[in-house]
């Protein structure tokens, strides 16, 4: 789970045509940025096809990077982006059984592992999710999350800590999960 | 169940259900994942397949002299290849000003990897030079040589006007030397390969707001207008900003050889055949002096200005009087003379190499004075000079510093029980 440091570099040297600097960032970013699309849209296809937005965006922009250090969290600003967007545009169908199938069809990873993450997506609010969710996959501290969903720090860190509680519980209920 | 194990769960079940889409991301890019080599591989299969190992600089073929049509060649397939890929450039924060002057003078502006952010044109002659390539986004290694080799099929690099000034321009002294001395040494390889007896002088200067003034009000590039502030600090008395101004680019590079600036590398000598050399000069002022060749001991040479022209400056003693003449560096003539009664006098040490070195005559310039301990400090840098190798940044991720550092303060209600197994 880190993400959190992705190479100035890659995102340098895709701006000059490179093939190779952009399946690198794809490798370290993919789950982020599929799993941030996620966990705002709710809908499998929907973040798939985000994602799919999302990296064409961040190639053929990455002439606009400015380096800030931070490019991890200008290509979840683009994700942000485009899954508002796609929100905005209403093209977006908050489908509980996909998440259903996330668990009955994909036959790779724990059973438990899927269940949690049902349960993220079900049991916690819009905010909550992406929070927890970007935190799990990138490991960025709170102070960077709040930045790249414009919530103040202290929002990010109590939100998070309910959302675990939340989740602890959830898994108590139903019991198995040890 | 723990936080750690709930945040490791979620990230195992988002990678292991993360579509996997890269390569129809890659054809819809029309991309592939070989390594961009910019253009050496280009450079490399074009000329340099006889002549050893790829460099970026080529060609660099130890001492051998190339054939100046290959030369132009090569020159030309620089052109063709800066003209054929159009580079982005991402990072706009400057790192560095490098200037290049001749008569043409260029300023260009390199972001942190040393690539072309732009390149500007300070006079009409350079935008002939510019007008013909793209730089943007490229190597400042593959622009300087472009460039360079541009001047030299334009004609504005010959055996006469044979100096090429290159200034690097940083905050960070370390970061522009290294640079200098990098991009100085490749020029002067590049050039050795020509048939041009080319000087390079390479010179280090910090960002300065009152010389960037200076250069824009007379229309000159930061790196002149650097050198010849450092000029103006070499300790003349004759010399003024504005006769300095007047000078060609290799008048003022043949003074920052000859008057040791600081912070400077250079390879070659500026003194072409242009200028009439310390051996005619002394001729000449012994001539007007009425002295023999003989009789003069403690001969030494100084470069300098006088009323803006450029002068060797030939200071010798010959029994008790102590000779002081301005000759004018292109045609011999006396500009001024001094003759001083000083009879107190001791034979310097080293009186030998002070004749031996009048003696030597014939050709002029060069040779003939390359090994006198005066000059040596502009010419014994370059045996271990080895580039850096790039810095590759690589800060550390510490990724669990906040997995466990919130419970405290946000307890509350009802979870007291929760946290079993």
């Amino acid at each position: 789970m880190n993400a959190s440091y992705v190479d100035e570099n890659l995102i340098i040297r895709m701006a000059a045509g490179d093939g190779a600097a952009f399946k690198e960032l794809y490798e370290q970013t993919s789950s982020a940025v599929y799993g941030f699309a996620l966990s705002i849209l709710k809908n499998k296809h929907d973040a798939e096809d985000v994602m799919h937005d999302a990296f064409i965006k961040v190639y053929t922009a990455a002439v606009t990077y400015k380096s800030m250090g931070k490019p991890l969290a200008w290509i979840l600003t683009i994700v942000k982006n485009l899954c508002y967007s796609k929100v905005r545009a209403g093209g977006v169908c908050e489908d509980l059984s996909e998440y259903e199938d996330l668990v009955r069809t994909d036959e790779s990873g724990s059973i438990l592992d899927k269940v949690i993450l049902q349960d993220a997506l079900n049991t916690l609010d819009f905010e909550e999710r992406q929070i927890v969710i970007l935190h799990s996959l990138t490991g960025m501290k709170h102070r960077e999350i709040a930045e790249i969903l414009d919530l103040p720090t202290g929002t990010v860190l109590s939100k998070y800590n309910r959302s675990i509680k939340k989740l602890r519980r959830e898994l108590e209920e139903k019991g198995g999960a040890q | 169940m723990t936080e750690k194990k709930i945040l490791e769960s979620l990230n195992t079940a988002v990678e292991s259900t993360t579509p996997d889409i890269l390569d129809s991301l890659m054809a819809e890019l029309n991309i592939t994942d070989e390594p961009k080599e910019l253009m050496h591989d280009v450079i490399v299969s074009d000329e340099a397949n006889e002549s050893g190992p790829a460099d970026k600089w080529m060609p660099v073929t130890g001492k051998a002299q190339m054939p100046w049509r290959r030369v132009m060649g090569i020159a030309a397939s620089f052109l063709v290849v800066l003209a054929g890929i159009s580079f982005g450039v991402t990072e706009r924060t400057p790192l560095a000003l490098v200037s290049l002057d001749v008569n043409p003078g260029i300023e260009i502006t390199i972001n942190s990897k040393e690539r072309v952010i732009e390149a500007n044109p300070v006079n009409d002659e350079a935008k002939e030079i510019l007008d013909e390539m793209d730089l943007k986004g490229s190597d400042i290694d593959v622009a300087c040589n472009a460039i360079v080799g541009s001047m030299l099929t334009h004609g504005y690099l010959t055996d006469l006007q044979n100096s090429i000034l290159l200034s690097v321009n940083a905050d960070d002294e370390k970061v522009g030397t290294d640079i200098e001395q990098r991009l100085s040494r490749q020029i002067n390889d590049y050039l050795e390969n020509t048939e041009v007896a080319a000087a390079v002088l390479g010179q280090y200067g910090a960002n300065d707001e009152a010389i960037r003034k200076f250069a824009d009000e007379n229309g000159i590039s930061l790196g002149k207008a650097w050198l010849i502030k450092n000029l103006m600090k070499t300790g003349s008395t004759k010399m003024t900003e504005a006769d300095l101004l007047g000078l060609k680019t290799q008048e003022l590079i043949l003074l920052g050889q000859k008057r040791s600036v600081t912070k400077t590398t250079s390879y070659g000598n500026a003194e072409s055949g242009r200028f009439i050399g310390e051996a005619k000069a002394l001729e000449a002022a012994l001539k007007k002096a009425g002295v023999n060749k003989a009789d003069a001991k403690n001969v030494k040479y100084e470069y300098d200005v006088e009323r803006g022209v450029l002068i060797y400056e030939v200071t010798f003693r010959a029994g008790d009087y102590e000779y002081d003449y301005d000759i004018n560096a292109y045609t011999g003539e006396v500009v001024a003379s001094e003759k001083e009664y000083d009879p107190v006098y001791t034979a310097p040490k080293s009186g030998g190499s002070a004749s031996s070195k009048s003696g030597g005559s014939g050709g002029g310039n060069s040779a003939a004075y390359r090994d006198d301990d005066d000059y040596d400090d502009y010419d014994d840098d370059d045996d271990d000079y080895r580039p850096a190798p790039k810095q590759q940044s690589s800060p550390s991720y510490d990724d669990d510093d906040d997995y466990d550092d919130s419970d405290d303060d946000y307890d509350d209600d009802s979870d007291d029980d929760s946290d079993d197994d």
